[in-house]
């Protein structure tokens, strides 16, 4: 079947994957440390839609809990499905580009620059709060974006940038800025406990404007790499086949690579190196869904938010009152689920 | 097609209202939280009227204003009853003050006094749990200063009251912690008689052990596969030993790193180590360590960690021990 046959199939499925993501979001934030039960949970969450919240009863019902639901649990649930949304996205455009199946959002070297922008910030004492983002955040962004353009400037030759050459180009900038990180971490000893737990992800501290801000981001960035789905789909087969397509080839990737960077830059300044999720979940949807991106991109979107969703809910809730780091989880139960998935569809694969 | 453009639109407006109604609720819980202080402001009065005839020198008098390590301005309405520590020094401190009852949490490092055992943990230094904390609704959080900024903004957003003390390491610093809660907790005289005891016996040690010679001390922080370490100048525990009497053989670095080499070199005449990690055992068959005079003849001081690290009331204690060990005999 053509894809725009299977388009109708597709368009209720993902229907139906919304609405999946709407109930994980929903149930998450009944699941939590305090012990609140799930009825006031969600009479916690009905009570602040505009229309329907003035019918709910909702005395009986502490402040506190009202904050730990709406205040605490929700804007980090929003803030990984985001997230996930956002590495899962970057992770399928960045397979497609450089035509390699082991490429996630991180290949440009941009969690090295995101982690070495951090620890500077860490080591220099920034701990300050500025216009609701800390200061660590921020520099967790410059720092990738500028590794970003490193790496480009390195790889390209004149105006135009092959993807071999990105790749090496990444890992080469990637792998200096980790020593760069070590070496940081060695002669500042006491941070080296700050600086571990920012790399290794956590969406602890989120905030509603945290998700304000990398809403637009995520949302504005996810479509117009959806509106390249073609051009991507092209480009997998090789620059030159994509170029007597009729497609702009050096153009589209210097617009994906801007809008991806800046997309896994927010994602990781927010909430550290959170990995696996743009690698695994864009290739367990292709064995669903095949390598199209017209299909695959929206797919791998709504589910890269599920997962990650129920993921974060695990780390918060499996050993209380500690929490695992999400990265942990994702790894953890990310590895196994595609293991399986890829034994069901070994034949397709070939 | 018409069909499509009507979804998207749900879609739409379903993300708008979820957001619009999410920037509502801050505005809310904000005024709830007011209403709810102004009621609980006038049962505050009976205690206050119990307090009057009472030395008002040492009495707390709230609502009191703090100006914390980060220089915010907190005000206390009335004397804590509820209280989460989040730094082992704290949690002991206020214990020492008397005023255990009213901890109702701490985190997983908090392990003195033993009654913090049947108190729940709210997690680590840097992570405590947020959403446990906001669900035990206390009426003070008191945290050390390497509390991240991040879960501060947040629990103030929660209406809680949360006070940063400066865990500066040091005699002065633990005078202040306990000084500051004293203030807090409505505790003072309490705390100046730790003070003024953690005073004295920091004079009596530093008079008998003053014209004695100084033999040599390597505080063992670490050794083995992951590299030496120890109390360099400037710690803590250099400035212990330098106090009780000794002379610190590491003070040629600062910091906690030391080489192999320099210590065999040094081979000093005592060495200090920690119980919990259970060293004294483990040195006497370490390579290179088994070797030092002071492992040979076991001139080891076995001590609690924890009161030559935590800037509180067993700071001073920690030091006696020392002293007492190096120079036994000006104590007899």
């Amino acid at each position: 079947m053509g894809f725009i046959k299977k388009k109708r199939i597709y368009k209720y499925f993902l229907i139906l994957a919304l609405i999946i993501l709407a109930f994980v979001v929903i149930i998450s934030s009944t699941i939590g440390v305090a012990d609140i039960s799930f009825i006031d949970s969600l009479r916690i969450m009905v009570s602040r839609v505009p229309l329907v919240g003035t019918l709910i009863d909702s005395d009986g019902i502490r402040q506190s809990y009202y904050f730990i639901v709406l205040n605490v649990r929700l804007p980090r649930i929003l803030l990984s499905a985001l997230i996930g949304v956002g590495l899962s996205v970057v992770g399928s455009t960045f397979q497609s580009m450089f035509r390699n199946p082991m490429a996630d959002p991180y290949i440009l070297g941009i969690s090295s620059g995101a982690s070495a922008g951090a620890t500077i910030a860490i080591v220099l004492g920034f701990g300050g709060i500025i216009g609701g983002l800390s200061i660590i955040t921020l520099f967790a962004f410059i720092g990738a974006i500028l590794t970003v353009l490193i790496v480009y400037n390195i790889a390209r030759v004149g105006s135009r940038v092959t993807t071999l050459n990105l790749i090496l180009s990444g890992v080469a900038v990637g792998l200096f800025l980790s020593s760069v990180v070590s070496l940081l971490m060695f002669f500042n000893r006491d941070d080296i406990e700050k600086i571990v737990m920012w790399t290794m992800g956590s969406v602890s501290s989120a905030t509603w404007n945290k998700v304000r801000i990398l809403t637009p981001v995520v949302t504005i960035g996810s479509m117009i790499i959806t509106a390249y789905a073609r051009d991507l789909n092209a480009m997998s087969m090789g620059d030159e086949t994509a170029k007597s397509l009729g497609i702009e080839v050096e153009r589209v990737k210097k617009i994906l690579l801007v809008v991806s960077s800046l997309i896994v830059a927010s994602c990781v300044s927010t909430s550290g190196v959170i990995g696996f999720v743009g690698l695994i979940v864009p290739h367990t949807i292709r064995l669903i869904v095949g390598s199209d991106q017209r299909g695959l991109l929206p797919f791998s979107a709504v589910w890269g938010a599920i997962f990650m969703v129920v993921c974060d809910t695990l780390a918060r809730n499996l050993i209380p009152p500690s929490e695992i780091p999400v990265g942990a989880i994702t790894s953890l139960f990310g590895a196994p689920f595609f293991i399986i998935m890829l034994y069901k569809n070994k034949k397709k694969v070939i | 097609m018409k069909r499509n453009k009507i979804v998207s639109l749900i879609l739409v407006f379903t993300l708008l209202f979820v957001l619009v109604s999410c920037q509502q609720s801050n505005q809310d819980l904000a005024n709830n939280k007011d209403i709810e202080e102004q009621e609980l402001n006038t049962e505050g009065n009976t205690d206050e009227d119990i307090k009057q005839d009472v030395d008002s020198h040492t009495e707390t008098s709230y609502p009191l204003t703090i100006t914390d390590f980060y220089n915010r301005e907190v005000t206390i309405e009335r004397e804590p009853k509820r209280i989460i520590s989040v730094a082992p020094a704290i949690t002991e401190t206020v214990y020492a003050l008397g005023k255990g009852d009213s901890l109702i949490a701490r985190t997983d490092f908090c392990d003195y006094p033993e009654e913090v055992a049947s108190i729940e943990s709210i997690g680590g230094l840097m992570d405590p749990n947020i959403e446990r904390i906001v669900e035990l609704e206390p009426d003070l959080v008191i945290a050390g200063a390497i509390f991240q900024k991040e879960i501060l903004e947040k629990l103030e957003e929660a209406g809680l009251k949360v006070i940063i003390l400066n865990e500066e390491q040091s005699f002065d610093g633990a005078y202040f912690v306990i000084e500051e809660m004293g203030k807090v907790l409505n505790a003072q005289e309490e705390a100046a008689k730790i003070v003024a005891g953690m005073k004295a016996t920091v004079e009596e040690v530093a008079k008998k052990v003053e014209g004695r010679e100084r033999p040599s001390v390597y505080f063992v922080m670490g050794f083995g596969e992951w590299g030496d370490y120890t109390a360099g100048r400037g710690t803590l525990i250099g400035q212990l030993i330098d106090m009780a009497g000794g002379k610190n053989a590491a003070d040629d670095v600062e910091g906690w790193e030391y080489s192999l080499e320099k210590l065999i070199e040094k081979n000093p005449d005592h060495l200090i180590c920690s119980i919990s990690d259970n060293h004294r055992e483990q040195l006497k068959e370490a390579e290179h360590y088994k070797d030092l005079d002071a492992v040979v003849n076991d001139r080891i001081l076995e001590i609690d960690k924890n009161k030559l690290e935590r800037p509180g009331p067993r700071l001073a204690e920690g030091l006696r021990e020392i002293a007492e060990y190096l120079h036994p005999d000006a104590f007899k």
